[in-house]
């Protein structure tokens, strides 16, 4: 395998994996609406959502692997794991191991939720909007092809659904049922601490 | 007649001497009750048993009196206990076309989520393969060694051997694969 494909692999296994995870991110988002309709149940948003999410992992590696593997920048592999330990691109590389180690962390825990509980997994996967912008950002500052005209469109069409997602979530609220019975729960709860 | 345990609280809370079953709520403290448990009201009714509506075993095989049911009543948690092998009629959801209908959505689901699952699997790989074919011919700022560009001929006739022309304004070509 000479060293360009393995170049050439490894962007584009880092767009695909960019295209992969800003669907997870909007999957995700559609989860937490709990978004449904007569021929999606809900289920299908969060079945998606998870296998979209494995797969990114899957290609996130083989963009790992191959830019590791390639010889022109004897990367080694220690920078994929820790941030900001590599000489080439320490900034722009190291944020992508940090996006690389949020995933893992919410992958992982997403995996293990029987056993860590609910909020716990909850306050593990809000990092998750951390982990796109970060992953955006070093595509920008470390990729080849940054400023090339398709990858600018597909970072840009990347970014307008995710904020679409985004902003529709936080236009929306919670939109768990018994969100308000919750809340006054906790209040009468704290009353009566107090007393 | 008072229980003790409200005598000693001083809360109204009254045992019927027929059912033995408390004649206020469980949660008297109205604070959390209110918030927390929907007025549960577990005031003792007495009613005639052979009115209750039964729930009979599926099952003709259990001994006859054990087949007799229980009755399921909101008022007596011991009647829950009672007989607990005998107690329950299991049903298929396919037994009511809407069950069916369900079900028949959920599989239709089901195939939908495999479908699209490996279609995005496909579609990711394929990506992989495109755009780093779109990324070898749009390197920015490298030229070839072994490329004869139109650039580089004194006829200005574009060579055949020409690899791959660059996209970028410079006008430099660049390689494809080497």
């Amino acid at each position: 395998m000479t060293d360009t494909v393995l170049w050439y692999t490894t962007r584009g296994a880092g767009a695909v994996s960019l295209v992969l995870l800003s669907a997870v991110v909007v999957l995700g988002v559609l989860s937490s609406l709990r978004f449904q309709s007569e021929s999606w149940p809900r289920f299908l948003t969060t079945g998606l959502h998870r296998n979209v999410a494995l797969m990114t992992v899957v290609f996130l590696a083989l963009h790992i692997i191959t830019a590791v593997v390639d010889p022109f920048t004897h990367l080694g592999w220690l920078p994929a794991v820790i941030p900001f330990s590599s000489y080439y691109r320490t900034l722009w590389l190291g944020l992508g191991t940090v996006a690389l180690d949020l995933l893992l962390a919410i992958v992982v825990t997403s995996l293990l939720r029987e056993y860590i509980g609910p909020i716990a997994w909850r306050a593990i996967h809000w990092l998750a909007y951390g982990s796109w912008p970060i992953a955006v950002i070093h595509g920008f500052g470390t990729g080849t092809d940054a400023w090339s005209a398709w990858l600018l469109a597909l970072t840009a069409a990347c970014v307008v659904a995710v904020a679409i997602a985004v902003g529709y979530r936080i236009r929306t609220g919670s939109p768990d049922p018994l969100g308000s019975a919750r809340i006054a729960f906790r209040s009468a709860a704290n009353r009566r601490e107090d007393r | 007649m008072a229980c003790a345990q409200c005598l000693a609280t001083g809360e109204n809370y009254v045992l019927r001497e027929d059912t033995s079953a408390p004649g206020g709520n469980r949660t008297p403290d109205l604070d959390v009750r209110t918030v927390l448990l929907y007025p549960l009201s577990y005031e003792g009714v007495w009613r005639d048993q052979e009115s209750l509506p039964r729930v009979t075993p599926l099952s003709p095989t259990l001994p006859p009196e054990r087949g007799q049911g229980v009755w399921f009543s909101a008022f007596s948690q011991g009647s829950h206990r009672v007989d607990q092998a005998a107690s329950v009629r299991v049903e298929t959801m396919e037994n009511t076309p809407n069950e069916a209908a369900r079900i028949k959505a959920r599989d239709a689901a089901f195939r939908m989520l495999n479908r699209l699952t490996a279609g995005v699997a496909f579609a990711a790989v394929a990506g992989v393969g495109l755009l780093g074919a779109v990324s070898a011919q749009t390197i920015p700022g490298v030229t070839s060694s072994s490329t004869t560009s139109s650039a580089t001929t004194s006829s200005g006739v574009q060579s055949s051997s020409t690899s791959v022309s660059s996209s970028s304004s410079s006008g430099v070509a660049v390689s494809g694969g080497s």
